[in-house]
């Protein structure tokens, strides 16, 4: 098996007079593992159900390698597609749903017959071949729709939140599963979710989408360390977001005034804005150093703690921002078997290298 | 994008739309209509045009005009007929609501055994011929039948009585016919009712009487509503029932109709005896539609 | 039973019964229960009598050597079967109402399951309209659709055959039939179908691999409905029918005005205890469908 590249060529899709996804273009490389990624709504599940062939663009061009795909009927593709509950064929065996595809294409008998066993093999279900799908457990149904989307070699593998609708534990298993079959038989894999550790484990690259807009594409440490807009920003692990004033350029980088104590220099993410306008400062919790406070002298931003939470291998602590009631900023301290370093109440000061600051100007949309 | 591509885009999708749907969940308007045609002229030949003949004939023979519908109205004889129908399917609804409610009520609330054995009794009049039940009750009410016969060993009278062909029996028998059509939708209605309203109600202190009345009633209305509106409306239209258990004293629409188009032969005016029947029908279901709707919006409320 | 203990039983019973605040002494409270019991029961009995005793009555009455009731039977015989099976009338009559109820059966689950799939996933002006017409022939009285049919069939020789039967019984069974299919439709799961088509079957092909084996329980319930409307009918098949198209429902009809004898009964007992053999196999099916995909 062969994975193809899938272009998408600036797709527009309208429900009546709704738009549900507004100029998309996304270029798969072949055998790329790609995830789109973003809240309900976003447009991302109508984008793969128009690479299947469910939905036609009202605008753009869809190909998978060098054939346009974008008016052909949903069973001339040869796209394999993995839905969210699975829909297995529930009269039928796993055996026959799995061969359900061959059968289509004429394979012979012994050939399919082969063909199936190889693929229980492949997602490690064995001695299932006869059995019927309401008598396995969610996993194993996933992994059938899995066979059965893979059996007749597609160059490309959609998969709709497969693993929505299981249990944390046996989502991380089927995680790996996927990622390893998917390496094996370098087939290109566009995956829709709503779960950013998801994408960020999975993927070569992610799409992030919001309101049908193409938001940022990228491989996960550049969406996480590098976030063009306060969205994705959000949308990717924890961030800590404050707005600030915005007072010029000093020496190639943005003057950003915080609060009455703390001004900040950062790298500015977007074109630069006009002097008192309003930016959007945003840093990962991670890169906040909390020390304690004495007297009134103060560096960085003035805080009183709200709490400490011990969650294994750090502490999570929140910190009240003064001068900015109700805007609480969350802290990672690595736990390293000592004692609380914080407790509620404590006054301390937060810091952080200017490297690590993102700045946006304010756009509409923002994650929390 | 090349004017290659553009034509080429324009024209698939042209022809996409004519052809495959927007949504792949739906059938396209081509294929519909084609699913959709032997229905039509099944219907269209095997109904609308012979009722619609029916109806129009009223208006056509003997003589174009209102002829038959004035006939209809003023005879004192016919005017009862009609009454007599609606009389007759008004006291068929009441008894069969008296009747069926108490069973639907031990079906949707006895254990599962007898609660099978319930609707075994409801199911096995409802899956046997009009025919054979209307069949049952002459072998029932006749002269020499069950009915007299216990009478006359219980010496409760000394000479058999006139049970057959009379209104009675006709209601009695249709009665028997149509207590299943309100039996069911009562039943599918208390059903629906959560258990837990009754428990509220009984912790709250009511007592059985109460429950009934405050609880179980009010929320199997729309099955109450149902079942009556469709015993009504076939008590209306019945033939078979009222034609073999009846007599000439008893005669509803249904009959009268069947005499006009066999034995007089005036078909004319056995349309005009059905375009008055289908009124009434239509106008009842208006009504009760009406109704249900009133207490819907009632019950939506809470 | 000491009071106390009569106490604790009683909270006992409210606290796992819900039975409410009425913390009456057990034994007080089961007596009155019983009695309204007992009479309520009482008349639901007499109700299901009534509901089932005709159907109960005909059997005695096709075995008995008498040509009325009578109870106990004094004779009894196979005689009236006999006259039934051998008189060329009636095995004419009977014929004709099978032939005529397969033959609706299949046509009208035919253009039923078609029009059903039109109503539950297609895309047309006027469905509502459309299905008001449908399910019409189940409101209009039958005394009305009989006469019309009979009057409007007859000029065209269609009165007394079998494909004016055709046509009317099939028009009287495909309501049934369009509304267990479309039930059955409106349950199916459309990305069962969705994923038919990825697989790269054609709609048809993924109807009848995918969507069908999945409505089987709608579209035989419809089946069976259609068979014992045609096969029951009785008000349509009276006027329709001639001298050589008879059903079995109209010369039943005949003999109970002018021929009253206990053969009726027979034929009574044979058609409801076919009408039973059918919905019996009908429930089966359906238990034996339901529980493999379960």
């Amino acid at each position: 098996m062969k994975g193809e590249a899938v272009t998408l060529e600036e797709i527009d899709k309208s429900f009546a007079k709704t738009a549900v996804v507004r100029n998309v273009s996304i270029a798969v490389q072949a055998g790329e593992f790609l995830s789109l990624l973003g809240p309900s709504g976003s447009g991302k599940t109508t984008l793969l159900m128009m690479i299947a062939g469910f939905e036609t663009p009202s605008r753009g061009r869809i190909s998978v390698g060098a054939r346009d795909i974008t008016f052909e009927a949903p069973n001339k593709r040869d796209v394999g597609m993995v839905f969210q509950r699975y829909a297995l064929f529930p009269h039928m065996t796993v055996a026959q749903n799995i061969a359900f595809p061959l059968r289509m294409r004429r394979f012979g008998k012994a050939e399919a017959r082969d063909r199936v066993d190889a693929m229980l093999a492949t997602v490690q279900l064995e001695g299932f071949a006869n059995r019927l799908p309401q008598q396995l457990s969610g996993g194993q149904q996933q992994r059938v729709a899995l066979a059965r989307a893979l059996v007749a070699e597609p160059p490309v593998l959609l998969m709709d939140e497969p693993l929505s609708a299981l249990d944390k534990k046996l989502r991380e298993t089927l995680q790996i599963e996927i990622k390893r079959i998917q390496k094996r038989l370098a087939v290109t894999v566009v995956y829709v979710t709503h779960d950013q550790e998801e994408a960020l484990t999975m993927s070569d690259r992610i799409a992030v989408m919001a309101e049908g807009e193409l938001m940022q594409i990228g491989a996960p440490a550049d969406l996480y360390h590098r976030p063009t807009n306060a969205f994705v920003a959000g949308f990717i692990g924890k961030m800590n977001f404050l707005d600030g004033e915005y007072l010029g350029q000093d020496g190639g980088e943005a003057v950003v005034r915080l609060t009455q104590t703390a001004t900040i220099k950062g790298p500015v993410s977007i074109a630069p804005a006009a002097v008192g306008q309003r930016l959007t400062v945003a840093i990962r919790p991670e890169d906040l150093n909390v020390t304690p406070r004495e007297g009134s002298s103060s560096q960085g931003l003035a805080g009183t703690v709200e709490a400490a939470l011990f969650v294994g291998a750090v502490y999570i602590v929140l910190v009240a921002i003064e001068e900015r009631p109700g805007k609480v900023f969350e802290a990672r301290l690595p736990a390293a078997g000592g004692a609380q370093p914080f407790v509620a109440g404590d006054r301390v000061n937060i810091t952080f290298e200017p490297h690590a600051l993102r700045v946006f100007v304010n756009q509409k949309r923002q994650a929390a | 994008m090349t004017t290659r591509m553009r034509i080429g885009k324009f024209a698939g999708r042209a022809a996409a739309s004519m052809t495959s749907s927007p949504s792949w969940r739906q059938y396209p308007l081509g294929v519909s209509v084609f699913l959709i045609a032997p229905l039509c002229l099944l219907l269209g030949f095997g109904f609308v045009y012979p009722v619609g003949r029916l109806l129009g004939q009223s208006f056509f023979a003997p003589e174009f005009g209102l002829d038959n519908y004035r006939r209809l109205l003023e005879t004192p004889l016919y005017m009862r007929v009609l009454a007599r129908t609606v009389f007759v399917a008004l006291v068929v609804m009441s008894a069969s609501l008296v009747l069926g409610y108490p069973v639907a009520l031990a079906m949707a609330r006895l254990r599962r055994g007898l609660s099978n054995l319930v609707m075994a009794c409801v199911l096995l009049p409802l899956w046997t011929s009009a025919l054979v039940r209307s069949y049952a009750w002459i072998v029932i009410l006749q002269r020499r039948g069950l009915v007299n016969d216990v009478l006359l060993a219980s010496g409760v009278i000394s000479q058999p009585i006139k049970l057959i062909y009379t209104e009675g029996a006709v209601i009695l028998a249709m009665t028997h016919v149509l207590v299943p059509f309100m039996i069911l939708p009562v039943f599918g209605a208390i059903r629906a009712i959560q258990p837990e309203l009754v428990q509220a109600a009984r912790n709250l202190g009511a007592g059985k009487t109460t429950v009934f009345a405050k609880v179980l009633l009010p929320l199997s209305l729309p099955g109450i509503f149902a079942g009556c509106l469709m015993t009504f409306i076939l008590a209306l239209g019945f033939y078979v029932t009222p034609a073999l258990v009846g007599g000439p004293s008893s005669l509803l629409m249904a009959t009268l109709i069947g005499q006009q188009t066999t034995e007089t032969l005036d078909w004319g005016f056995a349309g005009a005896l059905s375009t008055v029947l289908l009124c009434v029908t239509l106008l009842i279901v208006l009504l009760f539609r009406k109704a249900l709707s009133y207490n819907r919006g009632i019950s939506n409320v809470a | 039973m000491s009071p106390d203990a009569e106490f604790a039983l009683a909270t006992r019973q409210v606290e796992e019964g819900g039975e409410g605040l009425l913390l009456l002494p057990r034994r007080r409270r089961s007596l009155s229960n019983f009695l309204t019991s007992t009479v309520a029961g009482f008349f639901l009995f007499l109700i299901l009598l009534f509901l089932v005793l005709p159907i109960i009555v005909i059997f005695p009455m096709s075995f008995g050597s008498a040509s009325y009731l009578e109870f106990p039977p004094r004779g009894l015989t196979l005689n009236w079967y006999r006259q039934y099976l051998s008189d060329p009338d009636w095995r004419a009559a009977t014929f004709f109402s099978v032939k005529i109820a397969l033959a609706t059966t299949f046509s009208a689950t035919m253009v039923g399951t078609l029009a059903a799939i039109a109503f539950a996933r297609g895309k047309f002006l006027g469905k509502s309209l459309f299905q008001a017409l449908t399910l019409s022939p189940m409101i209009i009285p039958h005394i009305v659709i009989a006469v019309a049919v009979f009057i409007a069939f007859s000029p065209l020789n269609l009165s007394g055959n079998f494909f004016g039967f055709l046509i009317a019984h099939t028009m009287l069974a495909v309501p049934y039939v369009v509304l267990t299919v479309v039930a059955a439709l409106e349950r199916f799961d459309t990305t069962l179908e969705l994923a038919a088509l990825n697989c790269g079957a054609g709609r048809i092909r993924a109807f009848f691999s995918v969507v069908l084996p999945n409505i089987r329980v709608g579209v035989a319930s419809g089946a069976v409905f259609a068979f014992l409307a045609s096969f029951d009918e009785a008000t349509v098949a009276f006027f329709l029918s001639g001298v050589e198209g008879k059903t079995i429902t109209r010369k039943m009809f005949e003999d109970i005005d002018f021929n009253l004898t206990p053969v009726i009964a027979a034929v009574s007992v044979v058609l409801t205890v076919i009408s039973l053999i059918v919905m019996g196999v009908l429930q089966a099916f359906n238990r034996a469908t339901v529980s493999a995909q379960r």
